[in-house]
């Protein structure tokens, strides 16, 4: 039932940076199914979509990060990252009601992947209005673009190379030192 | 490059594996001498985290953009109500007592829930059956919306009694206690007979149905943990303020009803006309075992950054311990309102835990504790 060659085209799609064909593929095949879930179970369809939104989100992160598995259906990534999601909401929300757990395939790992708190995203966004305009720029291309320095040289105008991977490691220095200075933000990564 | 800036290199290459197992044992002989450089490989994932995660939220707003859907509540309860009264209502309302104001055949109005989803499907895509908004069909759906309201009223009549089965799990009707059961499925025919029965009599309460969504929380065995909940934006018919019951006597204008066992419950509606409805159904409140969470767990660190410590939510954890085969501490934290929720499979001295099973120990403030074992499989 799986179809392989789908999933991985979603995820070079995912790598390469080709968004809108990742996400109309996901509103056709996973939103359905995650909004099933959530308004079997005490939500309703809003609820459902940030749900998946949230999901989605991890999956991105997840696969950006190099942490994706790839044996892993994206369907059944979804899934169980948005089921997860949904408990602790209800759970929050203290309307404490069995989720029904019928449709779960593989129910032995936490699905919970590079989730993004809304703490997280908060100290996302200090951390990078903090490092300024041209190292937010080029670090998305080194570490989330993950072009070669030669493509981040031309994109940014640099003389070269050299000056590109210079430039990075100052930017990434500079990120990670403010990191390092702030222990509650270590210890809320690091969760 | 200078000797500053280097060491953030040599660790992204430590990092990505590039190094070779030479250049790997000198810098891993570095980081066990070198406190500043365990600190910098931390602060260096987490600025990967940050950049990746800055970029990865903006899809946010493309997303909330792309399933935007402005009129989704009107259209699945307001739109339900609107056909109904042009279905109906002149036939209806005109000839009650204006302060009775009855929401006449709602379940009439409830059907038209899932039918108006599914009849959208057909006339829209022919292939949907979510009601989900595309990018593409989004504006499409909303025109669709409105020509099928009328398309709606008129099939009504034909399509109804198949329609009304799918209705019953949507949401809920509650009909006037002293009607017969059979009224639930009406057809538009037996209605007319119903409104002029109503003529003759001058019972505000009469005819009367309120529709609502419930649902339930589970109650600890043994315990009075279980609830019942109106979703009051969805109670519709009679006058508002509403109070509910499960005895009939005793009757609370919260919008839930706490505190019950595990058990069948009947449920009273009562409107501020103080007509009184018994929802149809008995509402369950199931149970469930607070005491015993799941026990076991399996943790892949390679694949998930965290596993979440299945703390019992009923009660406040006080702290957490992990162990190792051997029964040596490898993990302990202080827990305050839940926190820290998960482990990342390091010990307290920043090592990776070996793989195999790790007892746990949850400890609550009340005294108790749970047990259980988390397998870390790598």
């Amino acid at each position: 039932m799986t179809d392989n060659s789908k999933d991985q085209e979603i995820i070079d799609a995912i790598r390469t940076g080709n968004n809108s064909f990742v996400l109309n593929h996901l509103y056709k095949i996973a939103l359905p199914k995650i909004i099933r879930l959530v308004v079997q179970n005490n939500g309703d369809e809003e609820e459902a979509k940030d749900v998946f939104q949230d999901a989605v989100i991890a999956l991105f992160n997840t696969v950006k990060l190099n942490k994706y598995d790839e044996r892993k259906e994206i369907d059944g990534f979804l899934y169980f990252v948005a089921r997860n999601l949904w408990i602790n909401r209800i759970k929050k929300k203290n309307r404490q009601q069995d989720i029904m757990d019928t449709e779960i395939k593989e129910v032995n790992e936490s699905p919970l992947v590079s989730m993004i708190s809304d703490e997280k995203q908060a100290a996302i966004n200090e951390l990078m209005n903090k490092i300024g305009s041209q190292c937010r720029e080029l670090l998305k291309y080194t570490m989330h673009d993950g072009l070669s320095m030669k493509e981040v040289a031309e994109k940014m105008g640099f003389a070269g190379e050299t000056v590109a991977k210079s430039t990075h490691y100052r930017c990434k220095q500079k990120l990670a030192t403010i990191i390092q200075g702030n222990k509650t933000l270590i210890t809320l990564f690091k969760e | 490059m200078s000797e500053d800036t280097q060491i953030w290199e040599q660790i992204d290459r430590y990092l990505s594996g590039e190094m070779n197992p030479t250049e790997r044992d000198v810098f891993e002989q570095a980081i066990a001498s070198d406190k500043q450089l365990t600190e910098q490989i931390e602060a260096s994932k987490i600025a990967s985290e940050v950049v990746v995660g800055f970029e990865v939220l903006k899809l946010k707003a493309q997303m909330t953009k792309d399933l935007a859907k402005p009129k989704h509540n009107f259209g699945k309860y307001g739109l339900g109500l609107l056909v109904l009264i042009m279905v109906s209502g002149v036939a209806y309302f005109g000839l009650n007592s204006p302060a009775s104001k009855p929401r006449s055949a709602s379940s009439t109005s409830v059907s038209l829930g899932p039918a108006q989803v599914g009849t959208l499907a057909a006339t829209d895509q022919g292939t949907s059956n979510a009601p989900i908004a595309t990018p593409a069909n989004s504006p499409k759906t909303k025109e669709g919306t409105a020509s099928v309201a009328k398309e709606l009223a008129n099939q009504k009549t034909v399509e109804e009694p198949q329609k009304q089965v799918a209705v019953v799990k949507e949401a809920v009707v509650i009909q006037k206690s002293i009607e017969e059961p059979a009224k639930h499925k009406v057809s538009t025919e037996d209605k007319k007979e119903v409104s002029s029965q109503v003529l003759k009599k001058v019972d505000v309460c009469e005819g009367l149905s309120i529709q609502m969504d419930l649902y339930t929380s589970a109650s600890c065995k043994g315990g009075h943990t279980g609830a019942i909940h109106v979703k009051m934006q969805t109670l519709k018919g009679g006058q508002a303020p509403y109070t509910f019951s499960i005895d009939a006597e005793h009757y609370t204008d919260a919008s839930a009803l706490v505190d019950l066992e595990a058990g069948s419950y009947k449920l009273f509606v009562k409107d501020a006309n103080a007509c009184s409805l018994q929802y149809p159904n008995t509402v369950v409140v199931k149970e469930i075992s607070c005491a015993e969470p799941a026990k076991e767990f399996t943790y892949n660190p390679a694949y998930d950054p965290a596993w979440v410590i299945p703390y019992n939510t009923h009660k406040n954890a006080k702290s957490v311990k992990i162990f190792d085969k051997s029964g040596r501490e490898v993990f302990t934290a202080t827990v305050h309102n839940g926190t820290p929720n998960d482990w990342n499979g390091d010990s307290n001295t920043g090592l990776n835990v070996g793989m195999g099973n790790h007892p746990y120990i949850i400890e609550y403030t009340d005294g108790t504790i749970d047990k259980g074992t988390i397998m870390i499989v790598r």
